[in-house]
């Protein structure tokens, strides 16, 4: 009954996700889309094909420049604080090397336009749009054929929104560049964006920024966080990307209402966290992953923590997996349903150091006489490491290649035991799911 | 979607029915004389016991690998068997080692004086990667290299004795990590710099990085027949100052040339305390950086013509001359790359990346067309041409987070660490797609399978060399061994079988050799054999020419060792008089080692059978030291002693009062 219940749940979820919208009482988060800024009133309008470096090299401090629809050739240098507006058929043309604008006084704006393309050097880190000043404004523009999208290097204070990244979806992930990339680059804000088959977001050295309400797509890391702390990633999509998000070696990391789907493949994974701490994951929905949240030597310093609230993980080939025997660890009033397996720990170990408290598991078989919504007895997941390893969701490429003949042969020789619980949770929930976050749209 | 769903709700049926069951059955109590017995007592499950099956090696039976594994820190190699992971032998190389006697004394003292550096003598050394010798691309089990990546040095270990016989080591470089590798005949032996500095040792501002720092590898020439290195014959290269990492020797196909990775091309020398981002920040930057792709058969010929300069004693073939002879191409790596592996075919190259997901193959035969047609995409800022990357490979696979090293079965598999996923991953080098992943304990390092980086790899076993351990243990406090953990390539899937905690150092890569290619003596004959050598000492002593001789230089003793007594078995000697200790073991018997040591002198010597030893140091206190033998060697161990007396210089007072009085003669007590 309540498997199946679970399922349909799921399938709904999923459904939402997806973008089907058609499930009732889900909280909607505004799809993030290519939006158009406004014209600046004050604009000094710029004629199609003339030199735009001679316009902006002749404008004055803080003036705004409005492209005409047409045609510009790159590269372009804003090396003064200026407004630079396009509507989307103002296309920079990148020359087939370098960096195609690049940005290196503060507070200029980039609002709308298009840039199509940039050289093709990664030793160069050739991008479309190249930001290397604080205080700058990326709004609402259209890259096109770039190996990097947006990058932003030593900066603070820059906002990208509402713009979107397309890779190339026919090149292999290693041969495309990031779509965005914050790069020693701090108190900035990410928000809205669309990258859609690029390699890589990217988040080195970079601190207290906010990633939110992204949609990212096609790539392999929807969003890899190194040395990065104080991060806040929000409201994001992070749909069919190899991993959705993975944080390594960073501390004081907040993920709330994020939709983590479809990161499949051998190295697939909605999180992985990697020798971090003080990791905060509330109210995120891992939708369909090989593996939904992956965690491995985290927390790392002895009195940090790592905490998975009200998640929900749904259709996946396992819900976490622990790479060792973790400690520190708080899971709380998480819903696992229809997935292969709901926890798995690697290396023979177990998550009895880690506290599961009222978390949902679909594969619950306790009863709840009093009707208090906790199950009467507590939640154990028992398994052999051995037979775990034949349902471990990395091995699924595996599935229909024969069992190891030994391993049967001295199973049938050698009786089995009881094995050993491998999870445990003193209050499961039993309140179906009912819990879990909604915001998938 | 909802097959997951009943599958799932399937398995936990069976698994509850297997769990009920096995319940039942755990009722009685264990007999702990039968396999289920055992197993439960020790908490032990099938694979469990599998493994244990796969790894036991009864007594007497011997081991069907060797692996010789660098001992890190602790600068000395480290031997050991599989399938059992015994560790059967440390040999001493960078680092004195007092059970060999390995700089206590003997003449391997001198030995450890050739890897002086600047005159002081280094007494540790952070060993890499060693390298077997190889004849035409495979392991030919004569001798092994080894590096010190801090304190730039090559060691030459000769397998017949599995003893250190040479130290090389050259003020060009002032650190280095791309080492030991080598050439498919032995022909040289490779060393690649680190960290860039002004060639030769001399200060430059790091304001002038750019234009005084540089890189260079050096081409040590092996003499095979004599067993040394020939530093008059071996040659350097200069390339630009970023940090060539792993390099590894063309084979077959590719042979003649080498390749180096390289890190910070960037050229980041970091400056965090001036508010500058850190190095490995600006170190990091750049989404590639470059494969150093070099022709050295080539530079030989450029070496002969006399186009070199000689820096610190060493000929150096110029960058410019390097770019201008066409040794020196470029291509571009991806995202921090780390470990570079020719093929078995010497056909590709496997360049992992330590952020990437993906390992990259290169063509080298494509790498070589670009090269003869000149195409190329740029060049790098000192004038060296670099191949456009897409046409320079066959490849990437997907094979996980963070690939570091690559080795290969016989069967056109690859097995590549990952570092950041704590994996190990195995895919086809053919259609290179991915096969099979294993878990790991924990952050591998290097990986190695059987004879896996020569033209004829085995497989078989490969073995994850792990750099943390955390809990898999028991605990020793905060300074925890390494992991090497065995795994069985014979399986469809691998098999995790057993886990070797590494006691010293932090050990980098291994290789695994066939026991069988190893033909070593086991006893130094005939007697006398100096181990340096390998030919009769010219101090040898023979069986009854025991003796002592006062000459100019000081006091020569020319003494036996043979189960139980040192011939002569007292020593008198003056008061600052040099002693040379000539000593041989005239034994012939298997195992049968005696050591030798005398009190408070900080000497100490093995004695194998038929070994012979030259000691020197000064008497430089009067005084009675008791010699022994430190080598448990026969039911009269302990009485194979003497004494040592060094007499007081003519002059000075002959006695201090003694400690006690004399003790009287005691009447026996009778018996009750």
């Amino acid at each position: 009954m309540r498997a199946a219940h679970g399922r349909a749940a799921a399938l709904c979820t999923l459904a939402l996700a997806l973008g089907c919208g058609s499930c009732g009482g889900a909280e909607s988060v505004p799809s993030p889309a290519l939006v158009l800024p406004a014209r600046p009133s004050d604009c000094v309008t710029v004629a199609a094909k003339s030199s735009l470096q001679a316009a902006v090299d002749g404008a004055a401090e803080g003036a705004a420049l409005c492209l005409e629809p047409g045609r510009y050739a790159g590269p372009l240098r804003l090396d003064k604080r200026v407004r630079l507006w396009g509507p989307r058929d103002a296309v920079i043309e990148s020359e087939g090397h370098d960096t195609t604008v690049l940005v290196t006084a503060p507070g200029v704006e980039v609002l709308g336009l298009t840039i199509d393309g940039s050289g093709g050097r990664f030793d160069m880190l050739d991008a479309a749009l190249k930001v290397h000043a604080d205080d700058v404004r990326v709004d609402g523009v259209l890259i096109v054929r770039a190996i990097f999208g947006v990058l932003v290097e030593k900066a603070r204070r820059v906002t990208v929104v509402n713009t979107e990244v397309r890779g190339d979806p026919d090149s292999p992930h290693g041969m495309r560049g990031d779509g965005i990339r914050l790069w020693e680059t701090y108190d900035s804000r990410v928000e809205g964006n669309i990258v859609k088959d690029s390699r890589d977001m990217v988040v080195w050295y970079s601190s207290q920024n906010t990633i939110s309400k992204n949609y990212v797509t096609g790539g392999r890391y929807g969003t890899h966080f190194m040395y990065s702390h104080g991060n806040t990633i929000e409201d994001n999509r992070y749909i069919g990307n190899v991993v959705g998000i993975f944080i390594m070696y960073s501390r004081n990391v907040h993920l709330r209402r994020n939709t983590l789907a479809d990161s499949n493949g051998a190295a697939g994974m909605g999180i992985g966290i990697k020798e971090s701490g003080n990791i905060y994951v509330e109210d995120n929905l891992f939708i369909h992953d090989s593996i939904g949240a992956y965690l491995d030597t985290s927390p790392l310093q002895q009195d940090d923590t790592v905490e998975f609230k009200r998640n929900a993980f749904r259709l996946g080939g396992a819900g976490v997996v622990f790479h060792s025997s973790p400690s520190r660890s708080l899971f709380k009033s998480n819903v696992f349903a229809d997935n292969r397996v709901s926890v798995a720990v690697e290396g023979d170990g177990d998550a009895l150091g880690t506290s599961f408290e009222g978390n949902d598991f679909d594969d619950y078989e306790g009863f709840d006489l009093d009707g208090d919504g906790t199950g009467d007895l507590p939640y154990e997941l028992r398994t052999l490491s051995s037979q775990l390893t034949n349902r471990h969701p990395a091995l699924a490429f595996f599935e229909g290649t024969p069992a190891l003949n030994l391993v049967d042969a001295v199973g049938r020789a050698v009786p089995l035991f009881t094995p050993k619980p491998v999870v445990r949770d003193l209050s499961p929930s039993m309140r179906g799911g009912s819990e879990e976050p909604r915001h998938g749209n | 979607m909802s097959k997951f769903g009943m599958a799932s709700v399937c398995l936990f049926a069976l698994a509850g029915a297997v769990a009920g069951c096995s319940g039942e059955r755990n009722q009685g109590t264990a007999d702990a004389t039968t396999i289920e017995g055992i197993m439960k007592a020790r908490g032990l499950e099938e694979k469990h016991v599998i493994a244990a099956l796969k790894t036991y090696t009864p007594t007497g039976k011997h081991d069907e690998y060797y692996i010789f594994a660098s001992g890190g820190q602790a600068g000395n190699l480290i031997v050991i068997g599989v399938p059992s992971m015994r560790i059967l032998k440390y040999i001493g190389v960078f680092t004195p080692e007092p059970w060999q006697g390995y700089g206590y004394g003997d003449q391997s003292n001198d030995l450890l004086k050739q890897g002086s550096r600047n005159g002081k003598a280094i007494t540790w050394g952070d060993m890499h990667h060693p390298a077997l010798s190889e004849s035409k691309g495979d392991y030919d089990g004569q001798y092994i290299f080894v590096n010190d990546k801090a304190n730039p040095r090559v060691a030459v270990v000769n397998l017949k004795d599995f003893a250190t016989s040479q130290i090389v080591t050259s003020q060009l470089i002032e650190s280095e990590h791309g080492a030991t590798f080598v050439t498919p005949n032995t022909e040289y032996v490779i060393e690649g710099a680190q960290y860039p500095a002004p060639l030769g040792g001399r200060y430059a501002d790091l304001s002038k990085y750019n234009d005084e720092y540089r890189g260079a590898a050096i081409f040590w020439k092996f003499d095979r027949e004599k067993g040394k290195i020939v530093p008059e014959q071996s040659w350097a290269v200069e390339f630009p100052p970023y940090m060539q990492d792993l390099a590894d020797a063309g084979k077959l196909d590719s042979d003649g040339w080498a390749f180096f990775n390289s890190f910070n091309t960037e050229r980041a020398t970091g400056g965090n305390l001036e508010g500058k981002p850190p190095l490995e920040s600006g170190a990091s930057q750049n989404d590639m950086d470059y494969m150093h792709i070099f022709n050295w058969r080539k530079a030989e010929e450029v070496v002969k013509a006399g186009k070199f300069k000689t820096i610190a004693g060493m000929k150096v073939i110029s960058l410019q001359t390097a770019i201008d002879e066409g040794l020196l191409y470029f291509v571009g790596e991806p995202k921090s790359p780390h470990g570079i592996h020719v093929s078995p075919d010497g056909k590709e190259l496997v360049v992992g990346g330590k952020l990437d997901t993906h390992t990259t193959v290169y063509s080298f035969a494509k790498m070589k067309a670009l090269i003869d047609e000149k195409k190329f995409e740029g060049k790098d800022p000192y004038g060296v041409s670099i191949l456009p990357f897409k046409d320079s490979i066959r490849g990437q696979v997907e094979v996980g987070l963070g690939p570091l090293h690559t080795q290969y079965d016989g069967e056109g598999n690859a097995y590549t660490s990952l570092f950041i996923e704590s994996k190990v991953v195995k895919w086809s080098l053919k259609d290179l797609k991915v096969i099979d992943k294993i878990p790991v304990h924990y952050n591998i390092g290097h990986l190695l399978t059987a004879e896996g980086d020569t033209v004829s790899p085995d497989g078989k076993y490969l073995v994850a060399m792990n750099k943390w351990v955390i809990d898999r243990f028991l605990p020793v406090g905060p300074l925890m061994p390494q992991n090497f953990q065995l795994i069985d390539l014979t399986s469809p899937k691998m098999e995790l079988l057993y886990d070797l905690p590494i006691p010293l150092g932090e050990p980098h890569y291994s290789q695994m050799i066939k026991a069988d290619k190893l033909k070593p003596i086991d006893l130094y004959k005939p007697a006398g054999i100096n181990p340096l050598t390998h030919e009769k000492d010219p101090d040898a002593v023979e069986g009854g020419k025991e003796r002592i001789e006062r000459r100019a230089d000081g006091v020569h003793v020319y003494m036996t060792a043979v189960r139980s007594h040192f011939k002569p078995d007292t020593v008198t000697v003056k008061e600052g008089d040099t002693v040379h200790l000539h000593l041989t073991n005239i034994e012939q018997a298997k195992d049968a080692t005696h050591g030798f040591t005398i009190g408070g002198q900080n000497i100490h010597a093995s004695l194998e059978p038929g070994k012979h030893v030259n000691m020197t140091f000064v008497a430089e206190k009067a005084g009675v030291f008791p010699m022994y033998c430190t080598e448990f060697c026969s039911a009269l161990h302990l009485e194979m002693a003497g004494y040592f007396l060094v007499e007081p210089k003519d002059g000075a007072a002959t006695e201090a009062e003694p400690a006690s009085p004399p003790v009287k003669e005691t009447e026996p007590k009778e018996e009750k």
